[in-house]
C-alpha cells in the first residue's frame, strides 16, 4: 500500500465495496497514492482486479465505500460529468488494444481528443507516437498494425489527453518477456513525463520486479 | 476529428452495407418520385389545355376520342359535322364562345388547325412576333412548331395529308405562308400551326368531291332543339369517317368573314367540331345530352373524360406506388439491420468511446448522422433517377405525341418524399441505436479477453 504521506492525494479509496450478485462479492484493500507515485495490483484471476480497475476508473459505480481522485469524489459527479471527467484525468490502457476500426491511428488520437474536448494537437501526436516507435504508423488504420504496435498504440491513446491518473489492465498478458518489460518501461516513463499517477493491475508477476510498490488481492 | 467526419468514417468503413441500403432507398425514391413527377405533369398539362374548354361537340363516336383529339390533339377525330349544325349550337344563350375547329393536314407532324381567332385567345395565346392570320392559307405557328421547324415568317410550306407526317400525299399546290409566330405559353397551342377554317376547306377542296356527302338540313330542327327541348330522331346520319373532310359552301358564308374562298355550288361546309366555353355552368347539365339525344352529332365534357382516363391510369400508379413504398420499407429495414449488426459488433469500440468521454448521446448522435446520410444521398441520387427518367419519357411522348413534360420545380410531393427518405432513415437508425443508452460499458470492457 502506498501510503507515503506527500502533500497531494492523487488516488484515494475507503471501504470500496462492489457485487455483482449475493454470491460474488468483492471488497477492495483501501489506497492512497500520493502524487506521481505507482502502484501495482497483483493477483489471480477472478479476485476482482477488473472490476476494481472499473471502479476506480469511475465505470463502475460502486456499492459502497468512497473514491477520491484528485480530490474529486467520483460519486458525487452526475454521469455526464463523470464522463468528462474521466476523459480529460483518466487514461486507462485495456488487456486488449481496441480502437475505432474505421479510423487510421492518426484519427483514433483525434477522437480521443474530441471527445474529452481537448484541442487536437498534431504535433504533439507525433512527438507521442515518435517516442513509442510508431510515428511511421501515423496514417494506418489500426487493423494494419502489428500486436506490439497496437499495444503502443493503446499506450498513447490512453496518454494523449496527458491524464493525472493512467490505469492500465493487464497491459503485458499477451506479450513476451522482452516485449514485457519494454512495455512497463514505457508506461513508467510516460508517466513521469506526464508527472502523473501510474496503476497496473495484472496477474504477470514479471512486472513485480520493476514496481516498488505493489499489493496482492 | 468530430461526430460528422466519425460517422461518415463509419460508413465508408463498411461500403457493402452502405451500398445495399443506398440502392434500395434510391430504387425506391426513384420509382415515387418518377410517377409522382409523371402524374402531376402530365395532369397539369392536360388540365391546361381542357380547361378554357367546357364541351366538346363533334360527330359520333367514342367521346374521349372526340376530346383527345379535337381538344388535346393527340387522337384522330370521329369525323365530320356541318358547319351549319355548329353554328346552330353555337347561338344558344348559355353558351358564351362557340369556336369551330377543323384539321386533317399536318407539317412535319404538327397539325395544322383551322378556327377562328378567338381560339387563341381560349389559351391566352399572344402573338410573339409578326401578325395573325388574315387571308386563306395565310398561317400563326405555335412556339414549338416555329422551334422545330425553323420556319420563319415568309416562309411557305406544303401541308401533308393526314396527321402523321409520314403520309404520302401531300398539298402541293396549296402552299401556306407564314405570317406569324405564336409566344410560347405551355398549352397544346404550342405545337399547332393555326389558319382560318376557309383555308383548310381550300386545301382539300381538290380531288375530294367524288366522295359523297349526304346533306343535312336539320339544322333548323336542331335550333328548335337546343333552345326548345324538343326532341327529333329524324336526322340523317353523318358518316364521314375521314378526318379531312372538309368542303366549300358559299351558301352558307359564315360570320368570321372569309370571303375568298372558291366556290363549291351544293356542297355543305363541314368543321371537326366545336369547342364551346359555357356563360352558364347551368349549360354542362342541360346541353350535353340534348345534344346527344336529339342530333347527329355528340357533346362530351373534356373535364369528365380526362378525369376518367386519369381514373383508368391511376390504378397502375397506385400499384407502382405502393410497390416502391415497399421497397422503401425494405431499404429502412436494411438499413436498421446494418447498423444493428455494425453497432453489436463494434460495441467495444463505443464502450472505449465513453471512456474517452463522450456521452451516450454523442454516440447515438454519431449513427443517426449516418442514416441522415443515407437518407439524404439516397434521396438526392433516387430523385435526379427520377429527373433522367422523366426527361427520357419527355423525349419519347415529344416524338410521338408532340407532348413534352417539363421538369418543372420541386414539388409538395417532392418535398414529402425527401422527408418520408430521411424519416425512414432515422427511425432505423434510432431502433437500432436504441442499445447504447443500456450499455454496460464496463461488462463490455470486461468481457474482453
Amino acid at each position: 500500500m502506498g501510503n507515503q504521506p506527500i502533500c497531494h492525494h492523487m488516488i484515494q479509496t475507503s471501504q470500496l465495496v462492489y457485487a455483482y450478485n449475493d454470491k460474488v462479492k468483492f471488497t477492495f484493500p483501501d489506497l492512497n497514492l500520493a502524487d506521481q507515485e505507482d502502484l501495482l495490483i497483483l493477483g489471480p484471476s477472478g479476485v476482482g482486479k477488473t472490476t476494481f480497475l472499473h471502479l476506480l476508473a469511475g465505470l463502475l459505480p460502486a456499492d459502497a465505500g468512497v473514491i477520491k481522485i484528485q480530490d474529486t469524489d467520483l460519486a458525487q459527479l452526475s454521469r455526464k460529468r463523470l464522463d468528462a471527467f474521466r476523459g480529460k484525468h483518466i487514461g486507462i490502457v485495456f488487456q486488449k488494444a481496441r480502437f475505432v476500426h474505421a479510423l487510421t491511428v492518426e484519427e483514433n488520437l483525434q477522437l480521443k481528443q474530441y471527445f474529452s474536448q481537448r484541442k487536437t494537437d498534431k504535433s504533439k501526436h507525433l512527438a507521442l507516437l515518435a517516442r513509442l516507435g510508431i510515428e511511421d504508423q501515423m496514417r494506418k488504420k489500426t487493423h494494419e498494425l502489428s500486436e506490439g504496435q497496437k499495444q503502443r498504440l493503446s499506450i498513447a491513446l490512453a496518454l494523449v489527453n496527458e491524464p493525472s491518473v493512467i490505469f492500465a489492465d493487464e497491459p503485458t498478458a499477451s506479450l513476451d518477456d522482452v516485449n514485457c518489460d519494454s512495455v512497463l518501461e514505457l508506461l513508467q516513463e510516460e508517466a513521469r513525463l506526464n508527472k502523473s499517477n501510474l496503476l497496473i493491475i495484472t496477474h504477470d508477476h514479471r512486472a513485480k520486479s520493476r514496481f516498488k510498490n505493489h499489493i496482492i488481492l | 476529428m468530430n461526430l460528422v467526419k466519425l460517422s461518415f468514417k463509419n460508413m465508408k468503413a463498411k461500403p457493402l452495407n452502405t451500398l445495399l441500403s443506398l440502392l434500395l432507398l434510391t430504387l425506391s425514391v426513384a420509382l415515387v418520385a418518377f410517377m409522382m413527377q409523371l402524374n402531376e405533369q402530365v395532369k397539369g398539362k392536360l388540365d391546361r389545355n381542357i380547361k378554357p374548354i367546357d364541351m366538346v361537340v363533334g360527330a359520333k363516336g367514342s367521346p374521349m376520342q372526340l376530346v383527345l383529339s379535337s381538344v388535346l390533339h393527340i387522337d384522330n377525330p370521329t369525323g365530320n359535322i356541318l358547319l351549319e349544325d355548329a353554328l346552330n349550337i353555337g347561338r344558344n344563350p348559355l353558351i358564351e364562345k362557340a369556336i369551330p375547329v377543323s384539321y386533317g393536314d399536318n407539317y412535319q407532324s404538327f397539325r395544322i388547325l383551322g378556327t377562328e381567332p378567338s381560339y387563341l385567345d381560349l389559351y391566352e395565346v399572344s402573338l410573339q412576333e409578326g401578325e395573325l392570320f388574315q387571308k386563306d392559307l395565310e398561317v400563326v405557328l405555335g412556339a414549338r412548331v416555329a422551334q422545330e421547324t425553323k420556319l420563319k415568317i415568309g416562309d411557305t410550306f406544303a401541308g401533308s395529308h393526314g396527321l402523321v407526317a409520314q403520309s404520302l400525299e401531300s398539298h402541293d399546290d396549296h402552299e401556306f405562308k407564314v405570317v406569324g409566330i405564336l409566344a410560347p405559353s405551355g398549352t397544346v397551342v404550342d405545337q399547332l400551326i393555326v389558319s382560318n377554317l376557309a383555308s383548310i376547306w381550300k386545301v382539300h377542296a381538290h380531288g375530294e368531291e367524288e366522295e359523297g356527302h349526304e346533306t343535312h338540313d336539320d339544322s333548323e330542327e336542331l335550333e328548335q332543339a337546343v333552345d326548345g327541348h324538343e326532341t327529333h330522331n329524324d336526322h340523317e346520319a353523318h358518316d364521314d369517317e375521314a378526318a379531312h373532310h372538309e368542303e366549300h359552301d358559299d351558301a352558307h358564308e359564315n360570320e368570321e368573314g372569309h370571303e375568298d374562298h372558291e366556290d363549291h355550288e351544293g356542297e355543305p361546309k363541314e368543321v371537326t367540331s366545336l369547342l364551346i366555353k359555357f356563360r352558364n355552368p347551368m349549360g354542362i347539365v342541360t346541353l350535353p345530352r340534348i345534344i346527344n339525344e336529339n342530333t347527329t352529332m355528340q357533346a362530351a365534357l373534356p373535364k369528365y373524360e380526362v378525369d376518367r382516363l386519369f381514373g383508368l391510369l391511376g390504378v397502375g400508379v397506385q400499384t407502382i406506388a405502393f410497390i416502391a413504398l415497399a421497397i422503401m420499407l425494405v431499404s429502412g429495414l436494411s438499413i436498421f439491420i446494418s447498423l444493428y449488426k455494425a453497432l453489436k459488433e463494434r460495441k467495444y469500440e463505443l464502450a472505449l468511446m465513453r471512456t474517452y468521454g463522450a456521452t451516450a448521446r454523442q454516440l447515438v448522435w454519431v449513427v443517426l448522422l449516418e442514416g441522415v446520410f443515407l437518407g439524404g444521398i439516397g434521396f438526392f441520387i433516387g430523385w435526379l433517377f427520377s429527373k433522367i427518367g422523366l426527361w427520357f419519357f419527355s423525349s419519347y411522348t415529344e416524338a410521338n405525341y408532340g407532348y413534352s413534360l417539363m421538369l418543372e420545380n420541386i414539388t409538395i410531393g417532392e418535398v414529402w418524399l425527401f422527408v418520408a427518405s430521411i424519416g425512414i432513415a432515422i427511425v432505423a437508425t434510432l431502433l437500432a441505436s436504441l442499445g447504447i443508452f443500456k450499455m454496460n460499458i464496463s461488462k463490455i470492457l470486461a468481457e474482453d479477453a
